[in-house]
């Protein structure tokens, strides 16, 4: 097939994945150092070696650019067998450049934080022996030309994620949310092999570029009913990796992993792979909008469930969780309405203030010893004044305090949305305000007030290692909505020509869009709307928790649904775990040592018992076998005379 | 009757009392004894066929067992004097160990 | 190709090792410097090796022409990934019993005659000729269970030889049909003949059937599995290595040679209950791993799940799903042998297979941990590993050919993961338990050498499989070509 833009070659990329790998191989095979320090800087060499490489990437071949062909790095062949052919070739495209910045950019902030963060570890170097495995198979992730290689990639972050999660694997409680993450993520990779598997059958190519070149939109030469599937299996497993309803559970127990872990993990990168790679495909997307509509309405549910949940959660790492998981749905919605750079600009702001968020809470935790309970605290802003700043701008970021990054991105969602429709702008908007408050709660509980407890009025100020990201975080978190802004302020399209160049020029328009588009009057209306409502929302949070002058928790029925989880976690233990496990316990016992095993045992003694009754036959006496022997003879002779 | 069909009915009916013996009679030499009579009425037999036949076969046949036969008896008297030595009984209800 | 050699020199240094008594230290060394002959000649094989062949017969003996039988040797696609997994885990086995105590050069010997036959299987082009080897297997194969095993031991052996035994007599028979009808038991000839196909019930059909049966029970196919889990948990670890790595994989490669390849029509015709069952073994052996509370059993089941994967790739009859059959062989047997080799050491050391009686292994041996992590993920098929190219394979192959099937396998990949990392989280991580606290688990340096090497391979077959499928495709395509 021709291929109507420039591919260029190189052999640059493969060693953004390899200089990690060779970081984790060095901590933890051979190192395996107990010097937090010494570990500490393997790893974050590796990941900055990693980030220079992709500045000097993006550098050479631009990424804020209209024009862009194809940059392979054709690595080798990984498998081909009859018609499943699949290179294991490295590709950069705009899109892929920024979302690499990204992970190797906050990604060794992240290695530096934790140097500090990690410094009373017994064995660090497993730590980050992990983290650097991590961000290879990120890379692997984001680098891939086909989905198989995206696969690798996929299951590579998701064991990463296990390991990370059980890192203090002494704790049961630990090990058993890395458990369940894999799990959980395995659930939803059945619907990524799914997509595979039709792809390999009816498509026959994994090629991203050529599924998004000949197979999106009319002149497809397969159904567009395979499409629909492929596109539907890889939201579902979507829906695992990026924690939607109903596989998001995971992520939060997630939060049994270090701090650290859930910045770099389960807040800035690996959770936010299902929009990078819906976006990848987004060609295919729009050319299939029924699945847009099923993603809108799930993201929009995950959005208000999980926001629901962090209203009453005293744990400060739980309340980021459930914070992510409803973000993670914002941007679901963004996809869901047909604005996949909406929904990719607020990945990458996403990836700064929660990280720069959950880094804070890790030094919060730091400072607490430990303790990561909200009730517990309080008074923190006098005691942690770097924390509190950086938290404060964090927080002033998710909730779209304007000219944030995250104003501008929930922004340009919630407009997007206003154009899909007012229904779909008015449920984001209440999750927004929703968003709004438990941050403020958070925040204030935390910093504001008196000091709770022991532990809270002797809490210290973490160390230069631990400020100093949290610094270049905030700093981000205050300036990358600047990449893409609306027209009525600035008018920035950095990210969107960044996104629409990697689209091997296909338009990415949604099929039966009606196009609308927003007037500045309207424009202008939404934004002080969606302000408004968020800071007022946020001030009344702020002071009603500032004061502390009601109960820390109110009671009532629906505070328990939420303190609870909706008992999600409860429900899918009763109506699928217990029922497979009982299953299971029972067909083993049953048919194997039952039935199959039974039977063999009967056949045996069978035998037994027959070789048993006949052994009576035989007496030992001469002339009892003399009879035998006489009777075989009499009726040989008979059968011969009288028979034949 | 003629002879022929004489003397085989004499054979068999030595060949059938001695496995009557064999099988009844409760003492050793005694059913050592029927073993060699079931051997002689299978000899007649053997002989009066070669007579009829004019062959030699059944004849060198006969001298073969009763050569055996002999040898038979010597090792099978000589068995029993060591058996009633060990245990000063002939009689082959005493003797099961053939059960396995 | 010296083929010959391939099977003479186990055989010969098995014999020869019978005779050194009591001399244990010095059979050891003495099995290490066998091995290195057995590997010049298996690195030939690899090296001559011809991929764009399938039966052609390097070497060939009239031994009974009475049966019509020549002891006819050949190396192909379907064979050679075997020979060189068998080769590569009896060599490391033989590291690994450099150690041990309580062992006597019998054992060794026992275990070069289980080669001489499991090589001789494989290259047999024969079909009385390999029913010859296939039975010979089991008799070292039921001395290493019954006098080296654990508790039950005297029970497994038994139960493995009497399910095997039977399974392979009605080969016989069928063999013997073969022989009496056509006057040739040679593969090639039975191959070109094209033999009929009147129904499964027909004279032709019985014969399948014949063969079939007996490589279900090795493999071992849903229902005839449960000697297996016994098996595997009384047999010495090199045992369980072997029955895990090489036996079992030879059910698979007997109904690739002598069921598909000469019965195509009749393979048609039991594809769907043979998929059926197939598919049960993965659900019903998931499950039972599920729930067990032995180690080595654990592991046994998830065998019997992962050989129903292999059993759903031959009967997708496409060049993919029998590609991806033939590489888990390989994977499967890499990560298996693997899991029965750790655990194996550390039950050296702690005398206890009980999943309870373990717990924090990684605070003991970090290396040994990550070393078992690894292997447990082989065998669940994570990306990168050789698990995932197989099942990957079988089951892109078996949606291309029937639906329903992938979608029973993919509910064993889930369980997969469910099983094994159950495992893990109660014998790897957790608190230390007890028999985990009271035992020195430090590995010498014989036993690193046995384990590394499988990882080793597993990753370079799982990142770069292509080296050694493009020598297996010729074979591969050769039986799809029948369907």
């Amino acid at each position: 097939m021709d291929q109507v833009f420039a591919v260029e070659n190189t052999s640059l990329l493969r060693w953004i994945i390899l200089f990690p790998l060779m970081g984790a191989i060095l901590n933890g095979l051979i190192l395996r150092s107990k010097n937090v320090k010494l570990s500490g800087l393997v790893a974050t060499a590796a990941s900055a070696i990693a980030f220079f490489i992709c500045l000097s990437l993006v550098n050479s071949y631009g990424i804020f650019t209209e024009d862009f062909g194809q940059v392979l790095d054709p690595w080798f062949t990984w498998f081909s067998v009859g018609r499943i052919h699949v290179p294991f070739h490295l590709e950069y495209t705009p899109l892929t450049g920024v979302m690499l910045l990204v992970i190797t950019g906050i990604g060794t902030l992240i290695h530096i934080f934790a140097t500090g963060y990690m410094s009373e570890e017994k064995s660090p170097f497993r730590f980050f022996s992990y983290l650097n495995l991590f961000l290879a198979a990120m890379l692997v992730l984001v680098l891939s030309s086909n989905l198989v290689g995206v696969f690798l990639g996929w299951e590579g972050v998701g064991l990463c994620s296990y390991l990370l999660i059980g890192y203090w694997y002494e704790d049961n409680e630990n090990t058993a949310a890395g458990m369940k993450a894999f799990v959980t993520n395995r659930i939803g990779d059945l619907g990524f092999f799914v997509a595979l598997f039709l792809l390999a059958a009816y498509v026959g190519t994994f090629q991203i570029s050529e599924l998004v070149t000949i197979f999106a939109g009319e002149s497809s030469p397969v159904e567009g009913g395979v499409i629909l599937a492929v596109l539907a299996c890889i939201f579902w497993a979507s829906t695992g990796k990026s924690a939607q309803i109903p596989l998001y559970v995971w992520l939060p127990d997630a939060m049994a992993g270090p701090t650290p872990v859930s910045a770099l993990i389960h807040a800035a990168t690996m959770v936010t792979s299902g929009i990078f790679v819906s976006v990848r495909l987004w060609p295919l997307f729009a050319s299939q909008p029924a699945v847009l509509d099923w993603i809108l309405w799930v993201g929009m549910a995950t959005a208000w469930l999980a926001a629901l949940i962090a209203l009453s959660q005293r744990d400060i790492k739980k309340v980021l969780a459930y914070s992510t998981v409803s973000q993670l749905g914002f941007m679901f919605v963004a996809l869901g309405v047909g604005a996949p750079v909406a929904a990719f600009f607020h990945v990458v702001t996403h990836a700064f203030f929660k990280a720069l968020l959950f880094l804070g809470a890790g030094s919060v935790i730091h400072g607490m010893h430990h303790d990561q309970d909200m009730f517990n605290m309080g008074g923190l802003r006098n005691k942690m004044p770097q924390t509190h700043a950086t938290f404060l701008i964090g927080t002033l970021a998710i909730i779209g305090f304007p000219l944030t990054a995250g104003f501008f991105s929930k922004d340009m969602i919630l407009a997007k949305a206003f154009e899909h429709g007012p229904l779909a702008w008015g449920l984001l908007l209440l999750a927004a305000v929703l968003t709004a408050f438990y941050m403020l709660r958070a925040y204030t509980l935390t910093f504001w007030g008196e000091a709770r407890t022991e532990h809270a009025k002797h809490a210290h100020e973490s160390s230069l290692w631990m400020a100093a990201p949290l610094m270049l975080l905030a700093a981000g978190a205050l300036l990358v909505g600047f990449m893409e802004t609306p027209p009525i302020l600035f008018n920035v399209h950095g990210l969107e020509m960044a996104i629409k160049a990697s689209w091997y020029g296909m338009s990415g328009e949604v099929v039966g869009h009606h196009g609308r588009h927003l007037s500045h009057a309207t424009e202008w209306i939404l934004l002080l709307v969606t302000s408004a409502a968020s800071l007022s929302v946020a001030y009344f949070s702020y002071t009603k928790f500032r004061d502390q002058k009601s109960k820390l928790s109110a009671s009532g029925f629906a505070v328990e649904l939420s303190q609870n989880k909706f008992y999600v976690d409860e429900a899918y233990q009763i109506v699928f775990l217990r029922p497979l496990s009982w299953v299971a316990a029972r067909t083993w016992k049953f048919i194997d040592v039952y039935i199959i095993n039974g039977t063999l045992h009967v056949i045996r003694d069978g035998m037994r018992i027959g070789g048993q009754v006949l052994s009576f036959a035989h007496t030992g006496n001469l002339q009892t076998y003399a009879w035998y022997f006489a009777a075989a003879v009499a009726i040989a002779l008979v059968f011969v005379n009288w028979v034949v | 009757m003629d002879q022929l069909q004489f003397l085989t009915a004499m054979g068999i009916t030595i060949f059938g009392m001695g496995v009557l013996g064999f099988l009844t009679r409760r003492s050793g030499i005694v059913a050592l004894m029927c073993l060699e009579l079931m051997l002689n009425g299978v000899n007649l037999c053997l002989v009066s066929f070669s007579h009829i036949h004019g062959s030699a076969d059944g004849s060198a046949l006969m001298m073969l067992i009763v050569l055996v036969a002999a040898a038979e008896a010597a090792l099978a008297l000589a068995l029993f004097v060591a058996i009633f030595r060990q245990s000063s009984s002939v009689e082959l209800d005493d003797y099961r160990m053939l059960k396995g | 190709m010296n083929l010959l050699g391939l099977f003479l020199i186990p055989f010969v240094s098995g014999v020869i090792l019978f005779f050194f008594g009591k001399k244990w230290k010095t059979a050891q060394w003495a099995n290490i410097v066998f091995h290195a002959f057995w590997g010049v000649a298996v690195y030939q094989c690899w090296a001559n090796f011809d991929p764009s062949q399938m039966g052609e017969v390097y070497w060939s003996w009239d031994w009974f022409p009475m049966l019509n039988s020549k002891l006819a040797l050949g190396l192909d696609g379907l064979s050679l990934p075997l020979v060189v997994l068998n080769y590569i885990l009896s060599l490391l086995l033989a590291f690994y019993a450099l150690g041990k105590e309580k062992l006597s050069p019998s054992y060794l010997a026992l275990f070069s005659i289980l080669n001489a036959a499991s090589i001789g299987t494989l290259i047999s082009l024969d079909a009385f000729a390999f029913y010859i080897f296939w039975e010979f297997m089991l008799i070292p194969m039921y001395f290493l269970i019954g006098k080296w095993g654990s508790k039950n031991r005297v029970y497994a052996a038994l139960k493995f030889f009497a399910f095997t035994m039977a399974g392979s007599l009605l080969m016989l028979l069928a063999i013997i049909a073969l022989s009496k009808t056509y006057g040739t038991l040679s593969w090639i000839e039975l191959k070109n003949l094209n033999l009929p196909y009147d129904g499964l019930t027909g004279f032709h059909g019985l014969i399948f059937l014949g063969f079939l049966i007996a490589f279900a029970v090795k493999i071992p196919l849903w229902p005839l599995h449960t000697w297996l889990p016994d098996a595997h948990t009384e047999a010495p670890t090199g045992a369980s290595v072997i029955l895990a790595g090489v036996l079992l994989k030879l059910g698979v490669y007997g109904i690739a040679r002598w069921c598909l390849s000469l019965f195509p029509l009749a393979s048609s015709d039991v594809a769907i209950p043979m998929m059926t069952l197939a598919s049960v073994g993965i659900v019903g052996g998931s499950f039972a791993a599920w729930k067990q509370v032995d180690i080595k059993r654990m592991i046994a089941y998830s065998s019997v799940a992962h050989l129903g994967f292999m059993v759903l790739g031959l009967f997708a009859f496409n060049v993919e799903a029998l590609s991806g059959a033939m590489f888990q062989n390989l994977a499967h047997g890499l990560s298996t042998g693997a899991l029965f080799l750790i655990f194996g050491i550390i039950y050296d050391r702690t005398h206890t297979r009980k999943i309870e009686d373990y717990g924090g292994l990684a605070s003991k041996n970090g290396l040994l941990a990550t070393a078992f992590v690894f292997s447990a993920m082989a065998s669940i098929g994570l990306p990168g590993l050789p698990g995932f190219i197989g099942e990957f394979l079988i089951l892109s192959g078996t949606f291309m050919s029937n639906k329903i099937f992938a979608f029973v396998g993919l509910s064993g990949i889930l369980l997969g993961a469910v099983y094994m990392l159950g495992m893990l989280r109660k014998v790897v991580f957790g608190p230390m338990g007890p028999t985990v606290k009271s035992h020195e688990i430090v590995l010498e340096w014989n036993e690193w050498v046995a384990i590394v090497p499988l990882l080793v391979l597993m990753l370079v077959l799982g990142m770069s499989p292509q080296f050694l499928l493009s020598k297996v495709m010729f074979s591969m395509e050769w039986i799809s070509a029948l369907y």
